[in-house]
């Protein structure tokens, strides 16, 4: 397997060198904000409902969080509600609302505010922060981007873009670099830094799907924080809806008292 | 003669055909949950005690009809060699256009993040040393939206067993909460019976206050003020409590692993009250730095993510006093397939030379 690897990898790279494949596919001459500007437009996400799972895995070991999400986004301020349905999570919740994480605690029916600090945390000890999970970015409005570069991976043609944070913004990462897949304009790896440089977490993408006719998105991903070794976790769509209409009050403090 | 104005048997059969008739139309949509757990363990004070317990929570995830929902969660327990069946919670709902109604037995909690709520309708504990008491009661609750957050609601609870004897024995409160960008403040009122002996009999405990939450820059704080009437012994007191929270990766060496601290701390201002008289007002097991006489308590809790699973730290508790210490050290761990492994200890010195230590091993399985 790995000898094939090897001769697939010396195949790409040869094509790669003459240029045969990446010109015909990418010749559109875009700029790294009109690639970006058709990723947000696949996979930003205005309103949705979304089965899912969360699996984390550390050294072998794996556990396994199963949510329902609901969010609502205008590119700036997400506001989401999260409700955990395995047995050891069951019943509880928790509200992004106007950047403020609440949880809501299903055995004592109360609603509690979340620090701010755990927004950055490992949301219930997985790579994903809070903020990773909850928040649905329209990312041409927080970055700037430069394209470095055009390679193959995975056998998909893609574009590699830089971002850097906007002055006027604070996204939850200052530095991002993104691998664009040049057909579809999905993200099927991304690198977030902190500010100094340093490599915080790596993104890829198993599996894309097309949701609906033309638009396609991530609906199965690895994150691995790399600030601690030997942990990954998998983020896994099971059924998506977007543009769903969302019961009016659904996601609300009121809601969960 | 004894007057039964409400009897539980008659209340319990009330809610249950009213939980059927929510029902009905779903029953095939109703599902199980639940939790079982055991613990062993040691304790020594004038001499060594081993103890075993077991515990087992069943919950029926009931559909709502419309506007209308029940909770239905059994409480099985089985310590010292006695098992006991109970009803944990078992309520009714009504929504309407801006709140709900509940009726039954349920949690009441007011929660803010602290461990221990001074201004809560009963008594709560909050995560301390991987502890959670949530306060419930038999009663009614009336809750009510105002918009962007805020909102109030009414609570009236009736003791267990309720007969026209001990109609002076009902407990009343109420809740406004007006979370605002950045901040989460709720003004409260409650005027409890005591349930828990030692002092007078009966007496009723009123409380009023405020309690807050929010942020100061990376660190979370939250705290409470309030006022205590004891009714019958009058005597009265003020409370403040201030608490704060704090997150950090602690470096390369190792392995950038989240530690998470809080610490807050309470005090009885004119020391006529103290903590104690909150463990009259509901079931949380006594601690030994809540004696009667201790006016004020500084609790920490500092705990570290080994990896995804496993949790490790130690809850702190001292009173000035004379100088007790408690010290509660823990190990959670989340097995997979839902089994969690919970190790736990915990130390008490006090400045007169008492001493005692415990041990327990606990396993618990959620399904």
């Amino acid at each position: 397997m790995k000898f094939q690897g090897k001769v697939c990898f010396l195949l790409m790279a040869f094509l790669m060198a003459g240029g045969v494949f990446l010109n015909h596919v990418l010749a559109q001459d875009l700029s790294g904000y009109e690639i970006m500007k058709k990723v947000d437009e696949n996979q930003f996400i205005k309103s949705a409902r979304i089965e899912s799972e969360m699996i984390i895995v550390d050294r072998g070991r794996e556990i396994v969080k199963e949510m329902i999400m609901f969010v609502e986004s205008d590119g700036e301020v997400t506001n989401a509600l999260v409700e955990f349905v395995n047995p050891r999570d069951r019943g509880t919740k928790y509200l992004l609302m106007d950047d403020e994480l609440w949880m809501y605690f299903p055995d004592a029916e109360d609603l509690i505010r979340i620090s701010g600090h755990m927004l950055e945390q490992r949301m219930m000890g997985s790579d994903f922060s809070y903020q990773d999970t909850l928040e649905s970015e329209q990312l041409v409005e927080l970055y700037e981007f430069e394209i470095i570069g055009e390679e193959v991976l995975d056998g998909r043609p893609v574009y590699i873009i830089d971002a850097k944070a906007r002055e006027d913004e604070e996204p939850a990462y200052y530095q991002r670099k993104f691998w664009v897949d040049g057909e579809r304009f999905v993200i099927l790896r991304e690198e977030m830094y902190a500010r100094g440089g340093r490599l915080l977490k790596v993104m890829e993408t198993r599996e894309v799907k097309e949701v609906v006719e033309g638009r396609w998105m991530p609906v199965d991903m690895v994150m691995e924080d790399k600030l601690r070794e030997g942990t990954e976790t998998i983020y896994r769509i099971n059924k998506i809806e977007l543009d769903y209409n969302i019961p009016a009050g659904k996601i609300s403090l009121e809601a969960l008292q | 003669m004894q007057i039964k104005v409400f009897p539980g048997i008659v209340f319990l059969i009330i809610l249950t055909v009213l939980i059927l008739l929510t029902v009905q139309d779903n029953a095939h949509a109703v599902q199980i949950g639940g939790k079982i757990e055991f613990q062993s363990g040691l304790n020594y004070s004038d001499q060594i005690t081993a103890n075993f317990s077991g515990t087992g929570e069943l919950e029926f995830y009931l559909p709502a009809k419309k506007d209308l929902e029940a909770r239905l969660v059994l409480r099985a327990a089985l310590a010292d060699g006695r098992p006991e069946i109970g009803i944990k919670y078992f309520y009714l709902r009504q929504g309407h256009g801006h709140g709900h109604v509940t009726l039954g037995r349920q949690p009441v909690s007011w929660g803010y993040g602290a461990f221990l709520n001074p201004l809560g309708y009963g008594f709560g504990v909050e995560g301390l040393a991987g502890e959670t008491h949530v306060p419930s009661v038999d009663g009614i609750r009336y809750f009510h939206s105002l918009g962007d957050g805020a909102s109030f609601q009414l609570v009236t609870s009736f003791p267990r067993g309720l007969t026209g004897k001990s109609l002076d024995r009902l407990g009343y409160g109420g809740r406004l909460r007006f979370p605002v960008p950045g901040h989460d403040f709720s003004l409260n009122f409650s005027y409890q019976p005591l349930r828990l002996p030692p002092g007078p009999d009966k007496d009723n405990l009123l409380r009023t206050g405020i309690t807050y939450s929010g942020d100061a820059g990376p660190v979370g704080i939250y705290g409470a003020l309030g006022y205590f009437f004891l009714q019958e012994a009058e005597k009265e007191d003020i409370v403040a409590q201030l608490g704060l929270d704090y997150s950090w990766q602690v470096g390369p060496e190792f392995e950038e692993r989240t530690v998470f601290l809080q610490v807050e701390y309470m005090r009885f201002l004119k020391r006529e009250l103290g903590p104690e008289v909150l463990l009259r007002l509901g079931n949380v097991p006594a601690q030994g730095v809540f004696r009667k006489g201790v006016y004020d308590l500084l609790l920490a809790n500092i705990s570290l993510l080994l990896d995804p699973f496993t949790q490790i730290g130690t809850a702190f508790l001292a009173e000035t006093k004379d100088g007790s210490l408690a010290l509660a050290p823990y190990y959670i761990s989340d097995l997979g397939g839902g089994v969690e492994l919970n190790i736990s200890g915990n130390l008490l010195f006090s400045e007169t030379g008492d001493f005692s230590a415990g041990t327990s091993l606990g396993l618990s399985y959620y399904f």
